[in-house]
């Protein structure tokens, strides 16, 4: 415990105070430039998330192939993890991000519990990770008002829940890579919900202080994703309204947008990002049933 | 994973205010907070430890109808004219019947209270949170005076010679007049100021976040010389004749001189020292946060007791003395009595 305190939670609480400072007192905006200078230093991973997440669309044609093709499942297995080697994907990829940024959320909320926990144990608790500069010594004790938010304590109004859900969610559509298995798609589907409530949920429990910086860092995220995918892929509609369960199979058949660049001829971009202006329509859910009824008769 | 750290993340919940309140002794009663939120007085005639009363009582409530929950105590109580005078982290001050427990009066202040209130002359001073010295009629609880400070106070005022000193977390320590609130003069420090005051032969002694201890002309409010610790300085310090005891968050019990500020000795603990140093007739006993206590010489700081005492409990409220005996308060409500040689006993358990 005590490296992890010396290694993240005292440099995060002392530059938190730094921050403070500079920004002449407002702890909540030190928490917003703190989390931008996180975003800013995991942004080459977060880059390779997301061409991770784009490349994997791309080979959804070929996976879905071979889910035709071999219906054992280790064969299927192997051919699968060729074509992601072969495409030079790591599906794993995408998870990279977040857990390199999960020590920074325990750290960052350990920190905010000392640095604007209110109580005299934490006060105390502060004054042994200090570091001994008068620079850090002067900004005590901190303003912990931010809006309407007591940083130090959960915010009960909702609002700061909401952002953190609503952020979330639209993060986590956007980064859902496409996927032919449909128990995949099904987890894919419930984890589009259980993380905003999740968070939202922790949100409530936690000093809003850490809420801010979950509301800040995915909003940079989706502002990530908007410029990396380019602002065609991105259909905010499409994103906004709650998906539909598709069968399996369909979702990856569901080529939209504009047509690819470079060398991905048959791009897919993330299913919740699509772009319903492509070349080729979508259709209708009324067509659809109506080709359902067709195939019945 | 992400879902079951989040989760442990969020179980612990927010800081939660514990409470480090120390006993104050009246007659054969000892006034104390043996449970967190909780204050009790305590027969120590017979060394039975017996609870007279304790309060809140159940269902009792404040003049608006809500129930009365202290949540936590820091403010050790204080006793005058059979009374008990204290603070709680729920912005009130409480006066209970001594004999009873009975609430004589209670005052709701804008914030926390976490410094002790201090009663004389029919008058009773304590700090909030919200950042005032309030000055309170001791039989009615009717507001005097108020002053404003730019931040909150968690130190105890001290009262002398008609003066109220205290410090507070806007950095200054102010001189009142005691009668009609008046600011006489202020001093400002480097950093919050949560300790409190002590006056000794026209030296007002006032420890701060910038880890300096501040010796101030106490007419004036010039500053005669100041003393820098590894730490911020929490406690309040102890003058015996012309040398100065004071703790520090640093770990270490520094011995000044009272004239200069000169360092005479310095007795590393190896936790921090919240509660003030106390003398039990020449022994002089420091307690550190991890519940260690020092039985230290006065004169040169070496350990007299074989070795210290361990509580192995947190210990941050400020003893009391009663000639070769002291009583420690340790956080969660145990209270201890602790003998010149270094014994110990547990006199009353948490419940």
């Amino acid at each position: 415990m005590f490296l992890w305190d010396l290694v993240f939670v005292n440099p995060i609480t002392n530059a938190l105070i730094i921050l403070n400072n500079i920004v002449l007192g407002n702890f909540g905006v030190a928490i917003i430039i703190f989390t931008l200078l996180m975003r800013l230093l995991t942004m080459p991973l977060t880059v390779r998330q997301i061409r991770s997440s784009r490349a994997l669309s791309t080979l959804q044609p070929r996976l879905q192939e071979l889910q035709k093709k071999h219906k054992d499942p280790k064969r299927r297995q192997e051919e699968t993890m060729k074509i992601y080697r072969e495409a030079g994907v790591n599906p794993l990829g995408c998870l990279l991000p977040m857990l390199v940024q999960f020590p920074i959320w325990i750290a960052l909320y350990r920190a905010l519990r000392i640095t604007v926990g209110g109580t005299p144990e934490s006060f105390l608790d502060l004054s042994q990770r200090l570091y001994p500069w008068g620079y850090i010594e002067r900004a005590l004790p901190l303003k912990t008002t931010f809006l309407w938010m007591n940083l130090g304590q959960p915010d009960t109004s909702l609002i700061l829940a909401f952002i953190v859900f609503a952020s979330t969610y639209v993060q986590q559509r956007l980064a859902t890579p496409p996927t032919t298995d449909p128990r995949t798609q099904s987890t894919n589907q419930m984890m589009l919900w259980m993380m905003p409530l999740m968070f939202a949920f922790f949100t409530l429990q936690v000093p809003s202080g850490l809420g801010v910086y979950w509301a800040v860092s995915n909003i940079v995220g989706v502002i990530m994703y908007y410029f990396v995918y380019g602002p065609q892929q991105v259909n905010w509609r499409t994103i906004l309204m709650p998906p539909s369960a598709a069968p399996a199979g369909r979702q990856a058949s569901r080529r939209e947008g504009p047509p690819p660049k470079e060398k991905e001829p048959a791009e897919e971009p993330v299913e919740a990002a699509l772009p319903t202006g492509g070349k080729r329509k979508k259709r209708s859910s009324h067509a659809r049933s109506r080709d359902k009824r067709k195939d019945r008769r | 994973m992400l879902a079951t750290l989040l989760l442990a993340t969020a179980c612990t919940g927010i800081a939660r205010p514990e409470g480090w309140a120390g006993p104050a002794l009246a007659g054969d009663r000892l006034v104390a907070s043996i449970a967190r939120g909780e204050l009790a007085a305590v027969d120590i005639a017979d060394s039975s430890g017996r609870v007279i009363w304790r309060f809140p009582p159940k269902d009792q409530k404040h003049p608006g109808g809500s129930k009365i929950n202290p949540v936590a105590i820091y403010s050790t109580p204080v006793v005058a004219d059979g009374t008990v005078y204290f603070g709680a982290y729920d912005g009130w001050l409480y006066a209970l019947d001594l004999a009873t427990g009975d609430i004589r009066w209670q005052a709701q202040t804008g914030g926390p209270i976490i410094g002790s209130a201090v009663a004389q002359d029919g008058v009773v001073y304590v700090g909030s949170d919200d950042g005032r010295l309030y000055a309170l009629d001791g039989q009615t609880g009717r507001e005097e005076w108020h002053f404003p400070t730019g931040d909150a106070i968690w130190s105890t005022p001290l009262v002398a010679d008609g003066v109220v000193y205290v410090a507070s977390m806007d950095k200054k320590v102010y001189a009142l007049d005691a009668a009609s609130g008046e600011e006489k003069w202020h001093f400002k420090a480097d950093g919050g100021l949560a300790s409190t005051p002590v006056i000794a032969d026209g030296t007002l002694l006032v420890g701060g976040m910038d880890r300096r201890l501040y010796a101030l002309d106490a007419a004036s409010g010039q500053e005669k010389w100041q003393f820098k610790a590894g730490n911020w300085f929490w406690t309040r310090p102890l003058v015996l004749g012309d040398t100065i005891y004071a703790g520090s968050l640093d770990g270490k019990v520094y011995a000044l001189d009272l004239n200069d500020g000169s360092p005479k000795w310095e007795k590393d603990t190896g936790a921090p020292v919240r509660a003030a140093p106390l003398l039990l007739d020449d022994v002089l006993l420091v307690a550190n946060r991890k519940g260690k206590l020092f039985g230290l010489a006065p004169e040169d700081g070496r350990l007299v007791w074989p070795e210290p005492t361990d509580l192995a409990r947190t210990v941050l409220a400020d003893p009391l003395a009663q000639g070769a005996m002291a009583y420690v308060s340790v956080q969660g409500g145990d209270l201890f009595t602790v003998n010149k040689d270094g014994s110990t006993a547990l006199l009353v358990p948490t419940e």
